[in-house]
Parts: C-alpha cells; sequence; structure tokens
C-alpha cells in the first residue's frame, strides 16, 4: 500500500496538472475525513452518555435501596422489647435477618472505598446473623433475655446512624451535586497510578485496599470523599455471644484436634519424605516453607518435584508444625481418563488412609470431576458417624494413585466426645420422618450446624418422587434438625 | 522538499481513512452457511467425506469444491428429494449431518442426560447392576454399572454405551436429549464464575497458588467482612481487579477450572487468608500492612 503511494507520487509529480488533479482529490479526501471523524466523535459521545446514565441510574437504584433497608432495619430493631409474643418477635428478627441481606447485597454493589465498605458490611452481617440466631430461639419458645434485647437495640441504632450519614449523601445526589459515577472514576484514577503506568496492570487482587488508601492522597478535590468519608467510627459494637457463622467464636476458631508437641522444620521435612505417594527410589528436589502463626492451622510447606522441566513432577505437601500432622497435599499431575469404578477407587482412598493412620474413616460421599474422584470420608466411632472430622482425598480415576488429601477440617473439629446413648430410640424418631419418604438407610451420626454447633442425630435417608433426600431427627429430643437434599450430577452427588 | 511534504499528508490521510474505516465500518465476519462450486476449506472437506462415505463421490477429499464435488452434491440432493441445485445449502448440509444439528453420535457416556439414559438405567436397575435412581443422569453410578454389565457380557468395559451395549441391553440406540437437570441446580455455576477469575488473576501461578487464590475468594464468603454469596465476593466494587479491568471475561484453561472444583471441594492451601496481592506490582501501602501468611509463587496471602 505504502509503495504504491510512493510510486504514484513519484509519476505524479512529473505531470504538473496531474499533480493538481491530486490535489482536489486530497482536500475532498480531508473534508471527508474530517466529516466523519465529527460524526464518529459525536456518536462515540452519545454512546459514552447513555453508558453513564446507565450506570449512574444502577447505583442510585442500589443507592436508594440501601437507604430503604437501613430504614427497615432500624425501626424493625427498635420495636424488639415492644413485642411479647414469641411469633411475632421472631417474625421481626427474621425481617431484620432478611432486610440485612439485601442491604448488604445494595452495599456491595455501591462504588465505596474498602475502608468504608468494610466496617459497613461487617455491621450488617453481624445484625442479620445475630437476628436471626434471636429468631430460631424465640420461634423455639425461650423468649429473648433483656441482654439480648438490648444487643439488638444497640445494633439497631448504629444502623439508624449510618442510615443518618446515607441521608446527607442522599441530599447530594439528589440535588446532582455527587455523582456516583465521577465517585467510581475517582477510585479508578486511584488504582491507576498516573505516575507509574507500568503497574496499572498489577494482578493484585485487592484493589480496594488500595483505594482506602488513594482515597487519603485524593481526599481534597474529590467528589468521591462525599461518599466514601462515610463516617463509620462512630459504630460500638456489643459483645454478642451466640451460634452463627459469623459469629466471633466462629471466626477465631482454634483446631481442636492438633496433639503433640511443637516439632521443627527438619523433623517435618522427614515426615513429608515417608508421604505415601512419594517414590523413595527417586530423586526430589524439595523446597522448604512455612506459614505465619496467624494461619488456623501452622504448617510446614514442602514442594517436592522430580524430574525434568517438562515432564517434571511436582507435590505440595503441609505437615502440621504442633504434631506433625499430614494436613494437606496436591499432586500437580491430573489424570486424563477414567478407568475405575467409585468402588475401586473408594478402596484405594482406605488404604491410604490407612496407611497415614487415619483409622475409622467411613466413605460418605463421592464425586467424580474431570476424571478425579474425590471422596468425603467422615470419622466413625461406637457405630456414630462424625461428620464434623472429615476428611477428604482425591484418587486419579486412570492408575488409582492418589492425588490429594485435605485433612485441614478433621484435624479442626476432631475431639474427645462424650456421646451418649440416645434418648430418642432409632424407632420412635422415625415417626418424626414424613411418611412420604421411602427410607432406604438409617444411621446414627453427629452433625455441624449454626457455624459449629453439634447435634446427635438420627439419619434417615430416602426417596421421595425419584429424588434422594437426607432426614435429621435430634436423637436427644426428638425434633427435626435438618433436611437436606442430595443433588445428582453427571459427576456425582452432593447435598444442599 | 514539497515533493516529500505531499507525501506525507498522503500516507497520514490513508492511514487516518483506513483507521476510521476500520473503527466505522468493523469486518463483517459471519460464516456463510452455503459452500459451492468454487468454495474451499473445511465445511467442503467435511461434505466430501459424507458423500463419499456415502458413495456419492469418488475423488478426492481436498477441501475444494470443484465439478466433480458439484455433482456429487446433485446426487445426493436428487436422492433425498432436495432441490438439485448442485449448492450445499443448510437443508443439503443439515441432511449430510453437517453443522451445529447433526451431533446425532448414537452413543451415551458419562455426562448425558435424557430419557434415554433413564431407559439405560432402568434396565441395569431391573438387572441389579445399577442401585441408585433412574433419574436420567449419566453420572458416575450409571457409568460404573455400565462397566459392570460390559464385564458380565464380554464387552469392551469403557462404561461407554455404544451400539454393541445397546444391543446388549436391548434398547434401540439413540443419543442423550440434551435435557437440564430436572432439579434446576448444578454446582457448575459456581466453579465457571470461580474458574474465570483464576484463570485472571493467577495464570501463570504453579497449581496450588491457584487453588489457593480460589480459596481466598470462598474464604472471603464465611467472613463478615465481605458479601455472603460468590457472586457477591467476586464482584463486589473495587475488590478484584481482574473483575473491574475485563480480564476475568477471557475463558478459563483447563487447570484453572480443576483448581476451582479442588477449591470448591474444600482444599483451602492459605488456611484461611481473605487477602492476596503481589508484592512487586502492589503499589498499595495498606496491603503491605497486613501480615503475610503464606506465599505460593508470586502471591503473598494474608488475613
Amino acid at each position: 500500500m505504502d509503495t504504491n503511494i510512493d510510486t504514484n507520487i513519484d509519476t505524479n509529480m512529473d505531470n504538473r496538472q496531474e499533480t493538481n488533479h491530486t490535489g482536489k482529490i486530497m482536500l475532498v479526501l480531508a473534508i471527508a475525513l474530517f466529516a466523519i471523524a465529527i460524526f464518529w466523535g459525536t456518536t462515540k459521545e452519545r454512546e459514552t452518555r447513555t453508558y453513564q446514565t446507565l450506570l449512574e441510574n444502577e447505583y442510585q437504584q442500589s443507592f436508594y435501596q440501601l437507604l430503604a433497608n437501613v430504614e427497615d432495619i432500624s425501626v424493625s430493631a427498635s420495636k424488639v422489647d415492644m413485642t411479647t409474643s414469641p411469633a411475632q418477635t421472631s417474625q421481626l428478627l427474621s425481617d431484620i435477618w432478611w432486610q440485612a441481606n439485601m442491604a448488604e447485597d445494595n452495599l456491595a454493589a455501591l462504588p465505596l472505598s474498602y475502608e468504608a465498605f468494610d466496617k459497613l458490611e461487617t455491621l450488617l452481617n453481624h445484625t442479620g446473623d445475630y437476628c436471626r440466631a434471636m429468631s430460631k430461639q424465640a420461634m423455639s419458645g425461650t423468649p429473648l433475655t433483656e441482654e439480648q434485647q438490648q444487643n439488638i437495640i444497640t445494633l439497631g441504632k448504629n444502623i439508624a446512624a449510618v442510615s443518618d450519614e446515607l441521608h446527607q449523601i442522599e441530599a447530594q445526589v439528589n440535588s446532582g451535586e455527587l455523582r456516583f459515577v465521577s465517585a467510581h472514576n475517582d477510585l479508578r484514577m486511584g488504582k491507576n497510578n498516573v505516575d507509574n503506568p507500568e503497574k496499572n496492570n498489577n494482578t493484585a487482587a485487592t484493589v480496594a485496599a488500595q483505594q482506602g488508601e488513594n482515597q487519603e492522597e485524593n481526599q481534597a478535590e474529590s467528589t468521591a470523599s462525599n461518599f466514601n468519608d462515610l463516617k463509620t467510627d462512630s459504630i460500638e459494637y456489643p459483645t454478642l455471644i451466640y451460634d452463627g457463622p459469623f459469629s466471633d467464636h466462629m471466626v477465631n476458631k482454634k483446631p481442636e484436634g492438633l496433639t503433640g508437641e511443637p516439632i521443627s522444620m527438619a523433623q517435618a521435612k522427614e515426615i513429608a519424605m515417608k508421604f505415601p505417594g512419594l517414590d523413595p527410589q527417586k530423586e526430589y528436589e524439595i523446597t522448604e516453607a512455612e506459614s505465619g502463626n496467624e494461619a488456623t492451622i501452622p504448617v510446614y510447606c514442602f514442594d517436592v518435584t522430580s524430574g525434568e522441566e517438562e515432564n517434571a513432577h511436582q507435590l505440595h505437601i503441609d505437615i502440621s508444625k504442633t504434631g506433625g500432622h499430614n494436613i494437606m497435599f496436591m499432586d500437580y499431575a491430573r489424570p486424563e481418563t477414567t478407568n475405575l469404578t467409585t468402588d475401586e477407587g473408594i478402596a484405594k482412598a482406605h488404604a491410604f488412609l490407612e496407611k497415614l493412620g487415619y483409622k475409622n474413616m467411613q466413605e460418605t460421599y463421592t464425586i467424580n470431576q474431570n476424571n478425579v474422584l474425590t471422596i468425603a470420608f467422615a470419622y466413625k466411632e461406637n457405630d456414630i458417624l462424625l461428620y464434623p472430622d472429615q476428611i477428604k482425598v482425591q484418587v486419579a480415576m486412570d492408575d488409582g494413585r492418589i492425588i490429594a488429601l485435605e485433612a485441614a477440617q478433621y484435624f479442626m473439629n476432631h475431639k474427645e466426645r462424650n456421646l451418649e446413648t440416645p434418648a430418642v430410640s432409632v424407632d420412635s424418631a422415625r415417626e418424626k420422618v414424613p411418611t412420604k419418604l421411602q427410607v432406604t438407610g438409617e444411621q446414627l451420626t453427629v452433625i455441624p450446624l449454626d457455624g459449629d454447633k453439634e447435634y446427635l442425630t438420627w439419619e434417615y435417608k430416602g426417596i421421595y418422587n425419584n429424588e434422594d433426600y437426607v432426614v435429621y431427627i435430634d436423637a436427644t429430643t426428638g425434633e427435626e434438625r435438618n433436611v437436606v437434599k442430595i443433588i445428582s450430577t453427571p459427576g456425582g452427588s452432593w447435598a444442599m | 522538499m514539497k515533493k516529500n511534504k505531499r507525501f506525507i499528508f498522503i500516507l497520514c490521510s490513508c492511514l487516518l481513512f483506513s483507521l476510521g474505516a476500520a473503527t466505522l465500518f468493523p469486518a463483517v465476519t459471519t460464516v456463510s452457511e452455503t459452500v459451492k462450486q468454487g468454495s474451499s476449506g473445511t465445511t467442503v472437506k467435511q461434505v466430501q467425506q459424507k458423500l463419499k462415505d456415502l458413495g456419492y463421490y469418488s475423488g478426492s477429499v481436498d477441501g475444494v469444491f470443484g465439478t466433480n464435488t458439484k455433482n456429487a452434491v446433485i446426487k445426493f440432493q436428487k436422492a433425498k428429494g432436495l432441490t438439485a441445485d448442485g449448492v450445499a445449502g443448510s437443508a443439503t448440509l443439515s441432511a449430510l449431518g453437517i453443522g451445529n444439528s447433526s451431533s446425532t453420535s448414537a452413543t451415551l457416556r458419562q455426562g448425558d442426560q435424557g430419557n434415554k439414559v433413564k431407559e439405560v438405567q432402568q434396565k441395569l436397575k431391573t438387572w441389579g447392576y445399577y442401585s441408585g435412581n433412574a433419574d436420567g443422569i449419566f453420572g458416575q453410578g450409571t457409568k460404573d454399572a455400565v462397566i459392570k454389565f460390559q464385564k458380565n457380557n464380554n464387552l469392551p468395559a469403557d462404561g461407554i454405551v455404544g451400539t454393541k451395549t445397546f444391543a446388549a441391553l436391548g434398547i434401540s440406540p439413540g443419543a442423550a436429549d440434551k435435557k437440564t437437570n430436572t432439579a434446576g441446580v448444578s454446582n457448575k455455576d459456581d466453579s465457571d464464575l470461580l474458574a474465570r477469575v483464576i484463570h485472571a488473576e493467577a495464570e501463570g501461578e504453579p497449581y496450588i497458588g491457584k487453588v489457593a487464590v480460589a480459596a481466598v475468594l470462598l474464604n472471603r464468603i464465611e467472613s463478615p467482612q465481605f458479601p455472603n454469596t460468590l457472586s457477591g465476593v467476586i464482584y463486589q466494587k473495587n475488590a478484584i481487579s481482574s473483575v473491574y479491568n475485563g480480564r476475568m471475561n477471557n475463558t478459563p484453561g483447563s487447570d484453572s477450572v480443576k483448581a476451582a472444583n479442588d477449591a470448591l471441594n474444600g482444599w483451602d492451601p492459605t488456611y484461611g487468608c481473605l487477602y492476596f496481592w503481589n508484592p512487586d506490582t502492589s503499589t498499595s501501602a495498606w496491603i503491605q500492612r497486613l501480615t503475610p501468611i503464606m506465599r505460593f509463587g508470586k502471591h503473598v496471602f494474608s488475613k
């Protein structure tokens, strides 16, 4: 193309008349180009404005919904010590719970700085979670104590304070002074440091965290600051003692099953090298590392490599710093085919667990994904299946080698339990099972609910409408504790 | 001098124009549904192969639509009662079993669903090979039963129901009708979403580092400081840069999908971490104030 023009010009220059002609064409072309450029520019501009309006509307919708949610929560919470009937209290509290959930959804949709988001999200989660636990308590017939009521009222007051802040922002939104799109852009700008363009594509996940600090720098002239400065300092938490997934004792849970003395890296390495997945004849290259002590289970990590770079065989092994237990193991090599049946796979996994010294483990469910069979095992004691003490093993279904182990959950929960003989017999518990369910199996189990609370229950597996269900009846009180539906997919089944 | 100037001007306007044209008129890439004389390519190859298999075409399968191919197409069209124009349009292509309407392979394998699967399950159940539900989902349990059945009947035990296995079962062959799961639930949506984030955030990382990134996102669901659903955590504003800049919308590699499944199945190599970052590229002082707990590849993990 370029060379063509080049030669054209060369010949054209020989003839003055033709040159003038070319000049005219050029002029027309230039005008046409200019017109196209203007047309293109205005179209793009209009398009951008449409998208911005769309985005702004989305933000405003979320914002106004959030406002409605927090208003509802603060009003409902203040009613708590005015209600007397358990049914009414329970209703009111579950209402707060789902309003808090909705508020969280709307909050997550807004372009907030990380710090403001963090505090509001935590407040909403605790409020919702606590109210849900209290709702359950009220429903089961135990009225709320004075302290519990006061906790809810305190949470409600915190939410009301946030609501006041949001009302001030609403005034700015209403007058057009604050546009979320600009707040959004400011946050984006913060991310793309102008003086450091090559870092723009960084892969660090928590941009949110970066926003937090860029915020401080840009505050003065930023429109976003109005919104992101959302004052959350006044939030004061009551100490909440309850059973729920977000309760403090759940979040800061410590392992209960780690027995033994602290060991050294060298000792851990010795244990790691005895791992059944390793071939003692082979030469391995080992990289050592260790986790910080804030990890839920502090471990020594070993990356074990053998073979050449292309066909390198790589393993990752975690040994606990306390007691030197095999916590986790993962083989990077993945199988391409399935030649084994599930039963054969389970037998391989059983043999592996026994080699590692885990006894009395029973398989509970399996799933085959990409030719990898994942088997969940639960600890069995006196014929009682303990679901909290769970170990997962992965078997490569081409040759039956073990490619992964996960025992962290087992060590988080495993402990001496004083399991009583069930007060409710298997037959009388069965009367609580819906008659529609065609029961195919029963088993005494311990199940975890509401975070980490454990219940001794009778488990009834059954079929209804060609679908699998599992019903749990409390073996101490005879109450129905849980209903689980088994979802079957081509890869296997899992509980929901 | 003057010559040079004009040359530059012409060059510039040409460049500008081609640039403008490219933006204004994006290339039309719709694939034509028809192959006829003069066409070439893989579709032509497919047509030739099919016609050859059916005995209409005797030339070479070279992917060039010549007179011989045209004559073969006309013969085929006449035989099938189609308009005998020698042009392989959508009707002819589908009659040949080419195109997206063609996947009528008469085998059932793991992952298939539908009434045919149900029929197979019921047969296997009555003969005692299968103990699960006849739910029309070809899962591992069904596969196990098929393998057992095949072994007992001296068929190649591959767990795939092909012509021979169908015959042994006494069922007329047929493909699975791709029906969706009756329960309306799937865990594929979660692993898809997770796999896309892994791919965007940790593509070059070791496998364990991929699982770790996924585990962080799943840990956030359990944490009170973060949204309580996977989509909430992933699409939280300003939380994950690859979601922000659109890199997350690329198709994930198979390693990312496997890592997503491992994390969903409970593997957490970070032991409860909620943040990860790349210390070489992260510009945030806030995040560097966190105490590192783990390190995999380029990423540091913390609570």
